[in-house]
């Protein structure tokens, strides 16, 4: 065997090696995901709409149904700091794709973090926290501040959830 | 003709899978490229505008195949191939078709600018402006993807996501072809099976992000400039000049696509066809300027708008920092890939020299990872949070690789595609 074929044969070895490799690690997945679909056969013919609150989570789409329920489209609406335990609902970016026309503007933990009057805020959320985990020394539920309230609608009976209207007539 | 002292055998025929893999990828970005025209000049999105131009080229083109049919050829293909690549792509074509882009950055940037572009049937401008914090976050990649998913919700339809199962398909289809004509059937096979059944590239196959076409656009454009000084076929240096520009309409940051044409020129200047690099410099500017120039013209007229200055130094600690940290990175996603590239560096001296355009232009490349990452250290204080994008973003490397590896070390003259 010359140098090149020693060469070749070790290479050889290696794109099999990967090949199989490849192979092993892609079983896993591939059957999970056949096996989330067997699972959700019912959602097969339902609308997207349906399907992105299965990937994304039911009771993130619930707040969001909630949110869009309780406000106008034109409304802007205060949100928490981008961080955990708010990764979806304190990232405006991803936030708006579900609240769309709605100008979504981030708060800080403790304080609003913006002039309300000024930037005609007209909601601001009640928002526990959608993760378990924190960064930034963040704790869960938000706001920590208090502001010129109209009205507070609850999402649930332990009011973490909800939203407020704000009264900025008394801001004036 | 040029320079032929690569010794490869030269292909006459047209292979129709290629060419209808080559034509996806030409369309999506004829597409892309032109809802941005209709755009930027203030013409609204609407089924005739938009499909008008299309069928205007492809009929053309499809008369044109029908003229040439005598030297089409529908090629026999591998049947472990066929099964294991089709497998995949029915597998892929299951989980696109069923599930809505529902990915985090599909759904902050990619989706949500398609679904604003169908909704205004425009560049929806004032809507991705409107608000301060996120415009240079809404301008930072090009409209690329976001106006396929548009173009597909202009047609009607209600889920992009299958088109990222197509470039896998195409980018497999292209990579296997342009390897039979290089290598033997059975290691063209080999060496396409391991592309195919990468794990990342099945798993972007299955979602709505850039990685796969910038990829395909990047990985293709770079072998069919190889082809081109293989075969020195004029089609093969305009796909390259093309899929380069169209990469640039994908990521416009990342800058790869200057070794390309820094190696064109250096090619074009040893084999004395000065011609060729005007030509290739103007095919891939004539792609990628306009958006640079939107995109600049729209940050001009946002009044307050903050950019962060960016700024270079020499700092040698940082440059020790970054070294084991993107060869860490890429080690552990390639695995045994790079372990072939090592190989190759290692044992192909006789190849690396007479290859020289290949491995030159890898080496380049692998250059640009290197100072890329390293002026993003002396930028941003998270720079080493990275590793992920930083791995999904050199993905193309491992088509070059491969085809490096089966090119070098596998040689066949024989005209087998």
């Amino acid at each position: 065997m010359n140098k090149l074929s020693r060469i070749q044969t070790l290479l050889l070895l290696l794109l099999v090696l990967s090949l199989l490799s490849n192979l092993w690690s892609n079983a896993r997945p591939m059957a999970h995901g056949l096996k989330v679909l067997y699972l959700n056969r019912n959602y097969l013919l339902a609308n997207n709409e349906k399907k992105l609150c299965l990937k994304v989570g039911e009771s993130f789409c619930n707040y969001v149904s909630f949110i869009k329920q309780h406000t106008s489209e034109n409304a802007t609406i205060l949100i928490p700091p981008q961080g955990y335990p708010w990764p979806m609902t304190g990232n405006v970016a991803y936030f708006r794709y579900f609240l769309y026309p709605r100008v979504l503007i981030n708060g800080k933990e403790k304080e609003p973090g913006i002039d309300l009057l000024k930037a005609k805020i007209d909601y601001v959320l009640i928002d526990w926290g959608e993760d378990k985990s924190t960064e930034y020394d963040f704790t869960h539920g938000w706001p920590k501040f208090s502001v010129p309230t109209k009205q507070i609608v609850y999402m649930d009976t332990d009011k973490k959830w909800g939203i407020i209207l704000l009264d900025l007539q008394k801001l004036k | 003709m040029g320079d032929n002292s690569v010794g490869f055998a030269k292909t006459k025929m047209i292979n129709i899978l290629e060419l209808i893999s080559i034509s996806y990828g030409l369309i999506a970005g004829f597409i892309t490229l032109w809802l941005f025209f209709l755009g930027i000049n203030k013409f609204l999105f609407f089924v005739p505008t938009i499909l008008l131009p299309v069928l205007t080229i492809c009929l053309p083109a499809i008369l044109i195949l029908y003229k040439k049919r005598k030297i089409i050829i529908f090629p026999k293909i591998n049947i472990i191939l066929i099964l294991v690549v089709g497998g995949i792509f029915l597998w892929s074509l299951s989980q696109t078709i069923i599930w809505p882009p529902s990915e985090w950055d599909a759904l902050a940037l990619y989706d949500y600018r398609a679904v604003r572009f169908f909704e205004t049937k425009s560049l929806a401008q004032s809507v991705l402006t409107n608000y301060l914090p996120l415009v240079t976050y809404n301008y930072g990649y090009p409209f690329f993807t976001s106006l396929l998913h548009a173009f597909v919700y202009l047609l009607g339809g209600s889920n992009p996501q299958f088109i990222y199962s197509l470039i896998y398909l195409a980018f497999i289809i292209c990579f296997y072809y342009c390897l039979a004509r290089r290598t033997s059937k059975i290691i063209s096979m080999l060496v396409t099976l391991v592309l195919a059944t990468t794990p990342s590239f099945i798993y972007q196959s299955t979602v709505s992000y850039t990685n796969l076409f910038y990829s395909f656009y990047l990985g293709m454009g770079t072998i069919y400039l190889w082809e081109w000084i293989a075969d020195r076929k004029n089609s093969y240096f305009a796909i390259s000049a093309i899929f380069l520009g169209l990469s640039t309409f994908i990521r416009s940051q990342e800058p790869f696509w200057i070794m390309n044409l820094f190696f064109v020129f250096i090619y074009c200047l040893k084999v004395k066809e000065y011609k060729k690099i005007i030509v290739y410099g103007v095919i891939f500017f004539l792609i990628r300027q306009p958006w640079i120039i939107y995109r600049d013209s729209v940050y001009a007229s946002v009044p307050n708008l903050f950019q962060d200055p960016y700024r270079f130094s020499i700092q040698i600690g940082k440059i020790f920092e970054v070294i084991p940290y993107v060869i860490s990175n890429l080690a552990s996603d390639w695995k045994i890939i790079f372990l072939l590239l090592i190989f190759i560096l290692i044992l192909g001296t006789k190849q690396l020299i007479k290859f020289w355009y290949i491995t030159g232009l890898i080496f380049l490349d692998f250059l640009i990872v290197f100072l890329g990452t390293y002026y993003l250290s002396i930028n941003f204080d998270w720079w080493n949070r990275i590793g992920g994008s930083a791995v999904r973003m050199s993905m193309f490397f491992t088509p070059l690789i491969l085809y490096a590896v089966a090119v070098l070390f596998f040689p066949d003259k024989r005209n087998n595609a």
